[in-house]
């Protein structure tokens, strides 16, 4: 049952909906839309950063078969045409299309091509041989790679069928083999394995997570049978560093590895398709990755999506997708392959089709490229100009606004520095930038705040705080007035809890100190300050976006967990000698809260004037409130239902499940619902089409 | 409860005094160049199906004769009307070539030619059709009909199973056919019977001054128990053997598209079909994907071949009947045939799943007679612009167009006034651009003499752009008051600016106030609303096509506001390129019948209307062409994109190109704006443009007037002097000289020179510099 539940709600998370846009608004003669990302990873529409040129089939005379692999070295394109089992070198633009490796390649998969002491080698994958060979630049194979032999590092039961392969400038050879877990195949110059690289998991998942927690110890073995992570293929950057995209079932991740295979990207650098594909229930597979002339990162996956990273990981575009009737230029049936030549042209091959798309950057493309570039090299200040043009271009590129924060902050004109981080909601720049200011102000009013200081130290020593006493009771004077009114009492009886807790829980139990209007008022106070914390609290410690803010949301948020606990509590006490009627416990609930219902506002307010760098004067204050209130939360239920702190324990459990239970219940509810309006739904229809 | 405040204050304090520096790591890099090169394989981007490419100087050489069997039925100066009575083949000789067109093949066929009986059917008969097979052994199920549709051809052929004998044996379906032939003034009436499944109609074929004339009556169609699914007409007319004869089809695909004929040996080619003013939503559910563009469709009920360019072509005009037919573009290569041939098919009667689950197919038959024109084009005409100028004069003979006179360049500055967003209570209003700030942009670019200009104001109305349409007309009070839009109509006005208002009347959002959800909405033939979801959900995640009779009323009711408020001009959108079937209360209605409601409604408005992307049949009703398109799909099949459009309209209309804020290659986009005679359009709002992030106008990625500015007063100086001098003038030859250079001459004998190579071009000792342009001579 609870694991047919789970289920159930996995599959209620991935629904499918049909779509279709509006009127297109712009228009490149382009058949996809190209994207970027912003700082929370929601994709944003941008200019064009490719246009597909053209669709190649034939090479000169040499018709392409089933292609798997493309490289390019000196512009010069070698293609693993797998079909035909020889690898294409194609120069000069076509004019000279030559093939090397016919007759002793049976399925080659991956190409790599390297320079060493300026003569040329090609290395070749073949997955049908299980062989790795390396050719001279005339086509002579000059090497050949096998099963690593007398190696007990190896595994005896490993395969060997390479699908792909890199070379480091230290001759080491770097073979994918998608059958073989471990990781990258790493072998010497001459062919000995130096051991796996590289194998490192994809985050995991609620859903296996869930699946860890329910699933009976069977079930678990057939999940976990399949391949976990899967290293797909790699790619050399210009530090001499492998990059790799791997997936596994959730989801993809691309990763730059040190020399110890430790992943240098930031985790997450692997969300550009997800949106796109989010409605079709599609599996995506990252299949190719090549790096660019600028250390940018080039990404290809099994739909037909090409993104584009910067150095660091951050997605500059994404576009193309999948079209299976083979006619629109641009978009992939089954992409295997991608590589782009020194200025930014792209090619991407796709293997059914046995086909190649080239695609041209536009001046977009290029603006990115010069100012990334600058960027890249700490050129900050040499960054301004281009990124003020991209910006012209899409005010809503997220890394250009980072860029020109940079170079402003660079130029200390922190005020235009901070407008930027701001609006890119990049939180590290915008707290630099604020400390910054704060430190011109704090320069500029250091001497009134000296002042101050020393008033209120002459003041408390020599005449014992006169004038502070005196205006604090000016402010406080007006509040006199409203302690006529009972409303204003019963408020102010929360103060107590701070002398004494369990003589308020009391007092609200026994001597009916509180109406139910004042505790109801107060959970609205919470909910007030629960909005005015979600809104204000400081940009650096906000994560809200407050167009997306709903108050339903907002109220299941703090509200309803709250009320929830206080039916539980109710309940679980009424059947367990507890004292406290439903009334108590509600009245006593919002009071333990008092903490928060009195500090977090300030708490709020002072996290706009704090940096990155007192993140702990934030969280700490944060749980220290917390903490209380749930201490208050402990003698409350202890008061209200005269328990033992043993019992206190037991009952505090005993209310966690009981809630637990109410949603499961609510959500079983919900669904059965669902189902009957979805039944009556399909027999009326049933009933109208056969009327 | 001090000492904790102080604590924390001296905290804070310490804090502040500790500083941090970060210093960014140089790290060196080759130096790289920011230039497009070629790629390494394929084309410049100017030598792909982007643009038109150079024609080869290849001449056809014919030695065309009417063979025996045929007799002469009708003749006039230009042309001779043959026809072969047994065969049921028509020929048309073309006097002043000498060339000869055929509507159907004659000879005899080989394996090597076609390989699938159909196809030589296909190419043999004149007429064809399929209809759906009743068949009373069914059960109730399926409604006694078979599921796959049935052809019927006046020839029968078989294909050999033999290896040495190539010949497809065909003969005439005399037996099941019955032609009947009568002598009409300048041609004759043919009355097919397909007498075994008792289908029939009439075909009247005439000869007039501009070639061939082919009319099916819609009352001449006569069914039984088996309905009649589609009829072909002529379908091999102008097709060629895969490259035996030099020059292209003709798609009017966006702005219009060539398919070079070329031998696709033994390369994968797909046939494909293209509904003419894209598909009915009506009947089909079409699965947009939220990454792709909206694909381009058949704006104009026209299609073509030429053999031998600058020698013979001809153009298939569809007078009558477009609403209902698609396109059949095949190269050699496709359904196993060696031919290029490109025809359209008449749907009578489409098929469709009722409740989306349900097979069945249109009760009633589309109410259009079929009527098209076959126009030949001789010598310097037969090519893509001879096609243009043959459809532009047939246009102004109908009325739909006609000659513009003192006519203006302006520049389309559409602005953005308000926008909605979600708020935490709710939907709320955006503002982008106030009046006032409007007032400031449109004044700000007349002192930079930026003076000739059409404004569109979109989100005027109360509650902002999305989620309110079809709009009440009534101002958003946070852009301006009553008085303050009152003053800047008049103002414009005075300076002699056209403001439209923008509006839709064919989409309707479930927030707005003034449609029923119940009784406005239009349901499908499928008998399901008709919504559409927006990628993204921002504020609203789906709009639904509305009743045309719904619109009409929306339409009529706005009349007396409009009149109010001295709107005079509006920019309607949807209406001109929406077309769709739909059911209501019992009674299923045709495409052509949403068309009707639209044309009533536009002459109910009796404004001032101009139109996003009208199709060619609302031509008549647009003052303005917004977003042409400015490309074809650029399917892989395609060698060239062409101007068709442009040229058919060029001084006739103003027609814009898309906002040019959204291009990623501006250089290009200016180069094809000249080339093509497109005019200038930029959307802009005051505010920046990330404001519109979280709202339905996402896409308007990049609006700000402070961003834009430079760009408009460019484009506009550069497009409008060049412009200046071809108001009014139609577009009379377009040359391409060499790859990437194209001559463009007017009726004023204006040549203009368009550069889009990377290097310098030498024009009669002008040099024309690259990606740049020349005007050249002229009166």
């Amino acid at each position: 049952m609870k694991k047919n539940f789970i289920l159930l709600f996995l599959t209620l998370i991935t629904f499918l909906i049909t779509l279709t846009t509006i009127n297109v608004k712009a228009e490149n003669g382009v058949p996809y839309k190209t994207f970027t990302e912003d700082s929370s990873h929601w994709l944003i529409q941008t200019q064009d950063a490719y246009i597909p040129v053209a669709v190649i089939d034939v090479l000169k005379d040499e018709k392409l078969k089933n292609p798997e692999d493309i490289f390019i070295l000196e512009e010069k394109i070698y293609i693993a045409d797998t079909g035909n089992k020889r690898i294409l070198v194609v120069e000069d633009n076509l004019n000279l299309v030559t093939s090397l490796g016919s007759g002793i390649l049976n399925q080659p998969t991956g190409v790599f091509v390297t320079k060493e002491n300026e003569e040329t080698f090609i290395f070749v994958a073949d997955y049908g041989n299980k062989l790795v060979y390396k050719f001279d630049a005339s086509g002579n194979m000059i090497q050949e790679f096998g099963r690593p032999q007398n190696s007990p590092l190896f595994g005896e039961s490993e395969s060997f069928q390479p699908n792909k392969i890199t070379v480091d400038a230290r001759g080491n050879i770097y073979i994918v083999d998608l059958a073989n877990l471990n990781g990258i195949i790493q072998l010497s110059k001459q062919g000995e394995f130096l051991g796996y690289f590289g194998q490192s998991l994809v985050k995991p998942s609620l859903r296996t997570i869930l699946q860890f927690i329910f699933y009976s110890d069977e079930q678990k073995q057939k999940v976990y049978k399949e391949p976990s992570t899967n290293i797909a293929n790699l790619a050399l950057d210009h530090e001499g560093l492998i990059n790799t995209v791997a997936n596994d079932i959730n989801g993809n991740i691309i990763q730059r590895l040190n020399i110890s295979g430790n992943n240098l990207l930031p985790d997450g650098t692997n969300t550009g398709t997800v949106f796109l594909t989010r409605d079709y229930n599609q599996l995506v597979n990252l299949v190719d990755i090549f790096v660019g002339p600028i250390g940018n990162i080039y990404v290809i996956d099994n739909i037909g999506f090409i993104s584009e990273y910067d150095m660091e990981g951050n997605l500059l575009f994404v576009f193309g997708g999948k079209d299976d009737t083979g006619m629109v230029k641009g978009l992939l049936n089954t992409p295997t392959g991608i590589a782009s030549d020194d200025s930014f042209n792209l090619y991407a091959i796709d293997k059914v089709d046995s086909k190649i798309h080239v695609y041209a950057p536009t001046e977009f493309a290029n603006l990115v490229h010069e100012a990334i570039n600058y960027y890249q090299d700490g050129k900050y200040i040499e960054s301004k100009e281009p990124w003020e043009k991209v910006l012209q271009m899409n005010s809503m590129f997220d890394l250009a606004h980072i860029g020109l924060g940079n170079a402003y902050y660079k130029l200390e004109m922190y005020d235009d520095a901070i407008k930027h981080f701001e609006i890119a909601n990049n939180k590290l720049g915008y707290s630099q930038s604020y400390w910054e200011l704060r430190n011109i102000w704090f320069n500029n009013n250091l001497l009134y705040i000296l002042l101050l200081f020393l008033i209120w130290i002459l003041d408390r020593i020599c005449i014992k705080g006169y004038y502070f006493k005196l205006i604090i009771s000016y402010i406080i004077k007006p509040f006199t007035y409203l302690t006529k009114f009972k409303l204003f009492k019963e408020i102010k009886y929360i103060t107590y809890l701070m002398k004494n807790p369990a003589d308020v829980f009391y007092g609200i139990k026994r001597q009916k100190k509180v109406s139910i209007f004042t505790a109801t008022l107060l959970y609205f106070v919470l909910y007030i300050e629960h909005l005015f914390s979600k809104i204000y609290t400081g940009f650096v410690f906000n994560f809200t976006e407050v167009e997306r803010l709903s108050l339903l949301s907002e109220a299941s948020q703090i509200l309803v967990p709250l009320l929830i606990f206080v039916i539980a509590n109710y309940l679980v006490g009424s059947i367990n000698e507890g004292e406290g009627r439903l009334k108590d416990v509600y009245i006593s609930t919002i009071y333990s809260l008092m903490p928060l219902i009195i500090f977090w506002p300030f708490v709020t307010i002072l996290s706009q004037f704090l940096t990155v760098n007192e993140t702990f004067i934030f969280t700490s204050t944060t749980n220290i409130l917390w903490a209380w209130s749930f201490i208050n939360l402990f003698v409350m239920i202890k008061e209200v239902h005269n328990y033992s702190v043993k019992e206190t324990l037991k009952i505090i459990i005993i209310t966690i499940f009981t809630m637990l239970m109410i949603v499961a219940a609510c959500f079983i509810f919900y669904i059965l619902f669902n189902q009957v309006i979805d039944f009556i739904f399909e027999v009326l229809t049933e009933v109208r089409s056969n009327a | 409860m001090r000492k904790f405040i102080m604590g924390l204050f001296t905290l804070i304090v310490c804090i502040f005094t500790v500083s941090f520096f970060i210093t960014a790591n140089n790290k060196s890099q080759e130096s790289v160049d920011f230039i497009t090169k070629p790629p390494l394989v394929g084309e410049q981007l100017y030598l792909s199906n982007r643009f038109t490419l150079p024609e080869s100087n290849v001449t056809y050489v014919y030695d065309l004769v009417i063979p025996d069997g045929y007799e002469k039925i009708a003749e006039n100066s230009k042309y001779e009307l043959y026809l072969n009575k047994t065969k049921v083949v028509f020929k048309v000789k073309d006097l002043t070539t000498g060339y000869i067109w055929s509507s159907a093949l004659d000879q005899t066929l080989t394996r090597d030619e076609i390989e699938v009986a159909k196809y030589a059917n296909t190419a043999l008969s004149s007429f064809s059709i399929e209809y759906f097979e009743y068949n009373s052994e069914l059960n109730d199920h399926t409604g006694g009909y078979v599921e796959t549709k049935k052809d019927a051809f006046l020839y029968f052929s078989t294909i050999p199973n033999s290896r040495n004998d190539r010949t497809i044996k065909s003969r005439r379906l005399d037996e099941d056919v019955v032609t009947t032939y009568t002598n009409i003034e300048n041609g004759v009436k043919v009355n097919l019977d397909f007498i075994n499944i008792k289908i029939g109609f009439d075909v009247d074929v005439t000869l007039n001054e501009d070639g061939l004339h082919v009319h099916i009556p819609n009352e001449s169609i006569v069914e039984s128990e088996n309905k009649l699914a589609t009829i072909n007409v002529m379908p091999f007319l102008g097709s060629t053997i895969t490259d035996q004869v030099p020059g292209y089809m003709f798609i009017p695909d966006g702005s219009g598209a060539l398919i070079r004929y070329k031998n696709n040996g033994e390369a994968k080619i797909n046939a494909f079909t293209a509904r003419f003013y894209g598909v009915n939503h009506g009947i089909t559910n079409v699965l947009v994907e939220p990454y792709k563009t909206e694909s381009l469709f058949l704006t104009a009920p026209v299609f073509g071949a030429i053999h031998g360019v600058d020698q013979n072509g001809v153009i298939g005009i569809i007078e009558s009947g477009s609403y209902n037919a698609e396109l059949n573009i095949n190269s050699n290569g496709a359904l196993g045939t060696k031919f290029n041939w490109i025809t359209p098919s008449y749907l009578i009667r489409e098929n469709y799943n009722l409740y989306k689950v349900n097979k069945t197919f249109e009760a009633e038959k589309n109410p259009e007679d079929i009527t098209v024109s076959y126009q030949f084009l001789q010598n310097k005409d037969a090519n893509y612009v001879g096609m243009a100028k043959a459809y532009q004069a047939n246009l102004v003979k109908d009325n739909v167009l006609s000659k513009q006179i003192n006519n203006q360049t302006p520049l389309r500055l559409e602005i953005l006034a308000s926008e909605t967003t979600s708020g935490l209570f709710g939907p709320k209003v955006e503002t982008m651009t106030t009046i006032a700030k409007s007032k400031e942009f449109i004044n700000d670019l007349t002192s930079h003499d930026v003076d000739d200009l059409l404004v569109v104001m979109r989100g005027w109305n109360k509650g902002g752009l999305s989620g309110t349409s079809p709009y009440s007309i009534n101002y958003e009070g946070k852009v301006g008051s009553n008085s303050e839009f009152k003053d800047f109509i008049n103002d414009l006005k005075l300076q002699n600016i056209p403001v439209y208002f923008y509006n839709d009347y064919v989409i309707g959002y479930s927030s707005t106030d003034r449609i029923s959800l119940r009784t406005d909405i239009a349901k499908s033939l499928q008998r399901v609303q008709m919504e559409f979801l927006t990628p993204k959900e921002p504020v609203y995640d789906k709009y639904y096509y509305l009743y045309p009779n719904a619109s009409l009323n929306l339409a009529k009711d706005d009349l007396s506001a409009y009149d109010k408020r001295g709107i005079e001009n509006l920019a309607i959108d949807s209406i001109g390129h929406t077309i769709f079937s739909y059911y209501n209360k019992g009674i299923d209605y045709k495409r052509v019948d949403s068309v009707s409601k639209y044309k009533e409604l536009l002459n109910t408005l009796n404004r001032n209307v101009s139109m996003y992307k009208p199709n060619a049949y609302m031509w008549q009703y647009s003052e303005n062409y917004f977003d042409m398109p400015m490309f074809s799909s650029q399917y892989t099949y395609y060698s060239d994109s062409v101007p068709f459009l442009q040229i058919v309209l060029k001084g006739y209309m103003n027609y814009y190109a898309p906002f040019s804020n959204f291009s990623a290659t501006s250089k290009e986009q200016l180069l094809l704006m000249i080339d093509y005679g497109m005019l200038p359009s930029f959307i802009v709002t005051d505010k920046p443009s990330y404001n519109l992030k979280y709202t339905n106008s996402y896409e308007f990625y990049t609006t700000q007037y402070s961003d834009m500015k430079k760009l408009i007063i460019d484009q506009y100086q550069k497009i409008n002097i060049h412009l200046q001098k071809l108001k009014n003038e139609t577009l009379e030859s377009r040359e391409i000289l060499e790859a990437g250079v194209v001559k463009v001459t007017y009726s004023n004998r204006n040549v203009v020179i368009i550069n889009y190579t990377n290097s310098d071009f030498d024009y009669n000792g002008f040099i024309i510099s690259p990606k740049d342009f020349k005007m050249i001579g002229g009166n």
